[in-house]
This record gives C-alpha cells, structure tokens and sequence, in this order.
C-alpha cells in the first residue's frame, strides 16, 4: 500500500538549537498516526515544516507521489494537507458560514471579472458553493451557529469549526495539532467520537499531535515519542506508553516541573 | 437537523436595481438643466459641485477601504494612484485625443470619457500592481511605509517631467466630465466593490486580515490575493483621478501628494472600516462638516471661518475617542447587504 | 574634494536635526506600537516655543531658552497622550493612527491662526563666527554654530542612550517595548512609563526645532515634511531601535544632501524614498531593528 504522506529524515535548527532530527514518517492511505512527547520536544514543529511554515534543513516530505518539501503553506495545502492548530486559528470575525466557505476559493470557479460583474456563472458558483458549506455545517452539527461570528463561538465550537474548516478544502492529510487542548474529560470524549467520524465520513489519513492519553489509545494505530527532537519510541500505543524511555521523559518532565 | 435561520426581508434585486437608476436618471436631469441654466432654487451650481467631489471622495474611499479595510493592511499612498490617474486622463484628452467642441455636444464628452477614463484606470492598476509586488516582503507598519515611499516617488517623478508642466502642473485639460458623469461612476463603484467584497475574493481578502497564517494554510496564496486587492484599488483611485482631472481642468502634482492621502484616510476612518456604507457615510459626514462649520462660523464673523481649520480636526478625535470604529465600522447599511442574509 | 566636505558637514547638521526628531518616533512606536503622525507637529511647536522666547525674553541665552522650550513640549507631548491617545491603547490600531492625524492637523492650524503662516526664523543665539583652525585643517567654511548643532545633538542622543539602557527607567521602557501586557504585573506603573517616552521623545524634538529654526527656518506646516523625514530615518535604522535612529538620520540627510549638490534639488524626494524603499527590500526590518519571527 503506498503511503498518503511520506516523511523521511526531516531536521530543523534554529540557530544552532536543534529543534527536530531525522524524523521519519510512513501515513498509509486511511491511517491515523499520532505524535507524543513532552512540551518543546519539537512536535508542533515537525507539522511546521509538512505544511511549510518552516523550510526543513534536510529530509523529504512527500504526499503521495508529489514531493512537497520546497512548497510554501498555500501550495501544500492545495496539495492536498490540511491542519489545524493548538491555539485555533479562526477568522474571528466572519461568520461561521464564511468561515467554510472561503475554503472553496481555489475552485471557486469563477474569475475576478466574472465576480465584478455577477455573472450567472458567478451566481451559479455562489449557489454552489453556498449549497455545499451548509451542507458540510450540517455534518459538524454548525448548522445553526452560520451567522454568528467565528471569534464568539464557546471553545468547544471552535475547535471543531477548525476541524470542520480544514475539511472543507478536501485534503488526503489531516492534521490535528492537540485537537483536545483544555477540554474536560465529557468534551475528550465527544472530540474522539467527532475523530472517529471524520475519519470514516472522509476519505483520508489523520496524524495528531495529543497530550491527553485516551484520544491517542483510542484512536492511533501507531504513535512516535519525540524527545529532544528526536523520535525515541515508536509502535501500537498501548506498547509505547509502557516502553521505560517513554516513561523517563515523561517523568523528567514531570520533575522539571514540581 | 436544525431548521435554516429566519431571514429577514430584504430588499430584492429590484430595490437596489431602482435605487441606482433612479440616481442616475436624476443625475443626468440635473446634468441638463444646470447645462440649460435651468436649476431649481435649492440646487444652485454650489451645491451641484460639492455633489460631484463627494462623489469622487467616494470612489477613493471606497476603493482604499478594500486595502484597509478588508485586507487590513494599511496603505498610505492612495493619493499617488489618483495622480498617475489624472496624468494618464489629461494626457490622453488634452494630448491626443480631439477637443470636445469638435465633437456633437453630450454625446461627446461621453465618448472622449471612455478611452479617458479607461487609460486612468489601467495607468494606475499598473502602479498599483508593482507596489503590490514590492510589498510582498513586508506586512504591517513597513507595508505602509512603501506605499507611502510610493506616493512620494509618484509625485516626485511627475514634478521631474517637464512634457507634463513639472511642478506647475498640468493646464489645459477639456471639461468632459460633469456631475452626471462622477454619479454614474460613483455607482458603478460600489456595485462593482460590493460584489467584489461578497464574492469567494472578498472572503479571501477579509481572512488575510484575520489570520494570514490560517489563509495560508487553508491554500490561499497571499500575495496574489493582495496583489489583486493592491491593482483593483489603484484602478478605483486612477478612475477617481482620471473624473477629477478633467472636471478640475487643471492638476499639479501636489495635489496628489500625501495631504491627499491623509484627506482619503480621515474620510475612511470616519466612516468606518470594512465598510462600504461607511466609506459613503464618511465622505458625507466630512464635507457636509467642512462646509457647515464654514459656513456657520462665517455666519457670526467672517474671521470665524478660519477656525473650522482647528475645529475640524478636533471634531474627528472625538469621533474617534467615542467611536473608535468609526460611524459605521464593520457594518452596512440594508441595501448594500449580501440578499436574502441577515 | 573640499565641497565633498563642505556638504558632509551641512549633512550633518541636517542629519543630527533628523535624528533628534527620529528618536521620538522611534521611542514611541517602541513603547506602544503607533506611528504618531502627530510628532511632526509637536517638533514644530517646539520650534515656534523656541521663537516666541527667543522674541519675549530677549536677554535669555540660547542655554536657557532650549531647556525651557523643551520642557513646554515635553508637557504638550503629555497632554495629548493623556487627553487623546491613552482612552484608545486597547482599541483597534488604526483609530488611534487616525487620532494622531488629527491632533497633527489641529497643531498645524492652531499655531498658523496664533502665530501666522509666515515662514520665521528665531534671531540666533550661537556665534556664528567661524572656527579657524578646523577650517584651515580642512579648507572649508566651519562655524560655531553648526558645530554647536551637531554636539550638542550627539551629547542629547548619548545622554538618551544612557538613560535608557542605563537606568531603571530605561528597563522599564524596554520591558514595556517587549511586553506591554506583562508590565504591570512585574510592579511597573504603564501608564508613567508611556508618559516618560512622551516627555523625552517631545523635549528631544523641541530641541531639533529649535535648533531647525535658527539653522534654516520655521512655518505652522513644516513639520509635515520634516516629520515624514525623520520618520523615514527612523524606519530605515530600524524602528525601535535608538542607534538605528541615529544611523538612518544621517544616512537619510546625506543622500539628500548629495542629491541637491550633485544631482538636482527637485529629484530629492524621489531618490530619498527609493532609498528607503530599496533598503527596506533588502532589510525588511531597517538596517538594526529586530527581524520580525512569524510566531505559530
């Protein structure tokens, strides 16, 4: 089976700190992935670099047969990567509604002049596109928050706009960036249930950065431990949390802080 | 699941359609009769020129607002796209093409305003499409600082120019333009920005403003999004200065230089941002307090009008202390609304 | 060669007007990110205060009469932060640029209704007699005056300097620069420190005025100029930063400077801000002013 997104030997410093060293990766078609490891050990930063954010030092990425290590975010998102991020990033104020429906720009369908004169092509479009967000709302229950601005929504609401969001463009990748940041243990849940229904609605593969341990042992086939920037464990989860590595850096962390 | 919001009734195609042809058909009956020296009492000629410079205040406005306002950058050098406007307009009209009085009167001036009008807009989309490219490197306060280093570079290398008179300015401009004229352009304006602002562009620009690294990430590429936005803008303020060239008949280079600029953005700020309402309402609200104070001072002593000088800007801080948003900031009137939304 | 000379010396003396203006700016955007449109007018103000002293009090030498114009500007500065830009730090930026605009303009038309819009210039309290040996050691024209201009600038930016990186209240102007919002909870009164960058980067103006009006001139608008100069310099060493002030004040003066002797007076503008847009392609952030990081 060949794999939706391809990573291999990715490594970034920033000057002269290194952030993230030789990290591989192999997604398959309908996979989900996830990424553990303390706070700083580079996790946010190798999707940085899959989306383009930051140029890698070295390494490849790749989804599927197209080499996307020298694109810029817009250009690998077109590619077909979509995220989220760990503080959301919606466009706080527009509405939910054109929150979704600036997704369909780059097959907007119409032309700047198209638009200036309101076309019925353009009309159409509108329509269209107009037909298609609503119904995607639909989906993630946001139906009937369409009008209200994106920046008012409770917490909850927000992420799962930002994942609803990121669909919308269609991706083959979706990555989700602490996706149950701050969430009670009742809302981790319904965030696992939304994960497992995109997953099986959507036809594409997941990676997720996560620190709460039930969203990774439920939902990950296979998850990396990244320390240091380096990976230190990989495997089925219910493995890896008990590899004594894993457990060190864990623990390191939790000393660091008392 | 849940039933489709209620939405409110708003006006339908109709409405908006009447409201612009009425305009227009006024406009030009007003055109007529100050033509045939027929004005009603209240219309005198006065009135009828504040009307026209509101009207092409509009259209600066207007178009600085998708810079400012929906891409929520913030240009400064609206002005110098105006000049390289009104220098492409009287070039083409004085220069080249045939004076008016050899041409059928009314239909005339219609077809020398065309090439006219067109050669503004497409000289000024130029500039405004090299100083989108020279800001791509750049976002916020430096952003500005280029735009603004355009403006005066503009100016600048128009005063250098002798074939255009340099710093004395440009004489001779034929008169094609008249109040009926800048009212239709007005309109065409706002239709053509409306539509540009409510479609999937708008929806564009206004995510770069909120979050540019999401519009990334979300496949927007942002330089041509901002270029787009950065050469439309400038043919909007070319097509202002093109109307202004050959209604003033007579342009220097100074008045396109950065006190120009600061007249277009205390209007936009008045009004509000993101705003098309605004931009109306902000361009009214300034002219109608210039000559209210004026006039008013002057009732009590001639002296007195110098004042409305100090008084003005006083009266734009405590708008802006009150409302910092401007009158109608992020808000439109019914009308200008996408249909059928609340 | 000599005229080389001559014209670095008369760019310097422009330059170090600059740069007393550019500092302003500078300490302003540092502290609460507005570009203060209105600093150009406050450094005229400052000048016209040194003209109405310099008229009023005829016996005051020129070491009285600048501290004095600058403390009337330092508090002219104060008020208009208190009364116009303190209500609007939290609201959208741009109403508070605009805001600065408009108290601009209202300083502009307040001192040409007072005082008239005719250009001024304040009588000169320096010697203007030349200073032989450094004008046989170079062979061109050297006065006092100007001398007096350039030092007295450089002690006043070197004084700055030291008060900012130096003091107490200099850390907390830095740390205000960094972090606005983290200041108050380290037990730094906000609302004092913005005050204290008003007063200085006001007074530093006052003093270019004052100096701008014996060396060439005053009138009620030119600070619109002037202030779009300095401001310039101030983006072109890098906003925030108080060498890059100085170094692109001087920068700027000298390609001015050069153009009018070499080239043209009328093409001074444009290669001014060619400059400056050339340089910022190049250094997105000015010359010393701090990359901005794309944060995620």
């Amino acid at each position: 089976m060949e794999a939706a997104l391809k990573v291999q030997g990715l490594a970034k410093a920033f000057g002269g700190l290194t952030a993230v060293s030789g990290f591989d990766l192999e997604l398959g078609p309908r996979d989900i992935q996830g990424i553990i490891g303390p706070n700083g050990a580079g996790k946010t930063t190798v999707f940085n670099l899959i989306t383009g954010i930051y140029r890698p030092d070295r390494g490849r990425v790749s989804l599927g047969n197209t080499e996307t290590t020298r694109f810029g975010p817009d250009a690998v998102a077109r590619a077909g990567i979509a995220r989220t991020f760990q503080n959301i990033r919606l466009f706080a104020q527009m509405s939910v509604l054109d929150n979704i429906r600036m997704a369909f720009h780059p097959g907007a369908g119409y032309g700047l002049w198209w638009a200036t004169f309101r076309t019925a092509r353009f009309r159409e479009e509108e329509a269209r596109i107009l037909a298609r967000s609503l119904e995607h709302l639909e989906r993630f229950g946001l139906a009937g928050l369409r009008d209200e601005a994106a920046g008012g929504l409770p917490y909850g609401e927000q992420r799962r706009l930002e994942i609803a969001r990121a669909l919308a463009t269609g991706p083959r990748v979706l990555l989700l960036d602490e996706p149950a940041a701050g969430m009670n243990p009742r809302e981790v849940e319904e965030l696992i249930q939304l994960i497992r229904k995109v997953h099986q609605d959507f036809p594409l593969a997941i990676l997720l950065i996560e620190h709460q341990m039930p969203v990774v042992l439920q939902l990950c086939r296979e998850i990396q431990v990244l320390d240091f920037g380096e990976t230190i464990a990989r495997g089925a989860p219910g493995e890896v949390v008990r590899d004594p590595r894993v457990v060190e850096a864990y623990l390191g962390e939790e000393e660091a802080r008392a | 699941m849940l039933a489709p919001p209620p939405s409110p009734r708003a006006p339908g195609p109709w409405a908006l359609r009447g409201l612009v042809l009425g305009t227009l058909a006024l406009a030009v009956a007003l055109q007529l009769m100050t033509e045939a020296g027929i004005l009603p009492e209240v219309l005198n000629p006065y009135y009828l020129h504040l009307l026209t410079v509101v009207g092409m205040n509009i259209i600066l406005v207007a178009s600085l607002n998708l810079l400012n306002g929906y891409l929520g950058e913030f240009a400064l050098g609206h002005a110098g796209f105006m000049g390289v406007g009104a220098y492409a307009a009287a070039l083409l009209a004085a220069r080249v093409l045939p004076p008016p009085s050899s041409l059928p009167p009314f239909l005339g001036p219609l077809l020398l305003l065309l090439p006219t009008l067109a050669a503004a807009m497409a000289a000024a989309a130029a500039a405004g499409y090299l100083v989108g490219r020279a800001t791509f490197k750049t976002v916020g306060d430096y952003l500005s600082i280029i735009t603004l280093g355009f403006n005066m570079i503009i100016v600048n290398v128009i005063q250098n120019i002798d074939a255009v008179g340099g710093p004395r300015g440009f004489t001779g401009i034929p008169r094609n333009t008249g109040f009926a004229a800048v009212a239709a352009c007005t309109l065409l304006t706002l239709a053509v920005l409306r539509a540009l602002v409510q479609s999937s562009y708008g929806r564009v620009w206004l995510s770069i403003r909120e979050n540019p690294l999401a519009a990334e990430v979300m496949g927007v590429d942002v330089n041509r999004a901002k270029l787009q936005a950065f050469t439309i803008a400038a043919a909007f303020a070319g097509l202002a200065g093109g109307l202004w060239a050959q209604y003033q008949q007579f342009i220097t280079p100074r008045s396109f230089d950065y006190i120009k600029t600061t007249e277009i953005l205390v209007m936009l700020y008045l009004g509000g941002m993101a705003s098309l309402s605004g931009s109306i309402l902000g361009v009214v609200a300034y002219t109608l307090m210039m000559e209210l104070l004026r006039n008013l001072l002057g009732a009590f002593a001639p002296q007195l009008a110098e004042w409305r000088m100090i008084l003005s800007p006083l009266i734009l801080i405590l708008v802006m202390l009150t409302r910092p948003s401007g009158l109608m900031g992020h808000r439109e009137w019914r009308w200008l609304r996408p249909r059928g939304r609340s | 060669m000599e005229t080389v000379v001559q014209q670095l010396l008369n760019a310097a003396q422009l330059g170090a007007v600059y740069a007393l203006i550019a500092l302003g700016y500078s300490m302003v955007y540092g502290v609460i990110r507005l570009i203060n449109f209105a600093h150009g007018d406050i450094f005229m103000v400052g000048g016209f205060a040194g003209l109405l002293l310099a008229l009023r009090f005829t016996w005051m030498p020129l070491w009285a009469l600048m501290p004095l114009a600058m403390l009337l500007t330092a508090l002219l500065g104060v008020a208009i932060e208190r009364v116009a830009y303190r209500r609007l730090r939290q609201a959208q930026r741009m109403s508070l640029v605009i805001t600065a605009l408009g108290v601009g303009i209202f300083l502009e038309n307040l001192v040409r209704l007072g005082v008239g819009p005719e250009t001024r210039q304040i009588p000169s309290r320096m010697p203007t007699t030349p200073v032989a040996w450094l004008q046989d050691a170079l062979g061109v024209s050297v006065t006092w005056d100007k001398l007096l201009i350039i030092f007295v600038s450089l002690a006043l930016m070197a004084l700055l300097w030291a008060v900012v990186h130096r003091t107490l209240l200099g850390t907390a102007m830095r740390a205000v620069a960094d972090d606005k919002d983290v200041v108050p909870l380290m037990g730094v009164n906000l609302n004092r420190v913005i005050a204290v960058t008003f007063a200085i980067g006001s007074a530093l103006a006052a003093a270019g005025g004052v100096f701008f009006g014996q060396a060439y001139s005053l009138d009620p608008y030119m600070g619109i100029d002037l202030g779009w100069k300095a401001f310039i310099a101030a983006v072109i060493g890098g906003i925030g930063s108080i060498e890059g002030a100085v170094l692109g004040s001087f920068l700027l003066a000298g390609v001015e400077v050069l153009t009018v002797a070499y080239l043209s007076s009328n093409l001074k503008n444009g290669i001014a801000f060619g400059l400056l847009i050339l340089l910022l392609l190049i250094w997105p952030s000015g010359l010393l002013g701090r990359p901005a990081s794309k944060k995620v």
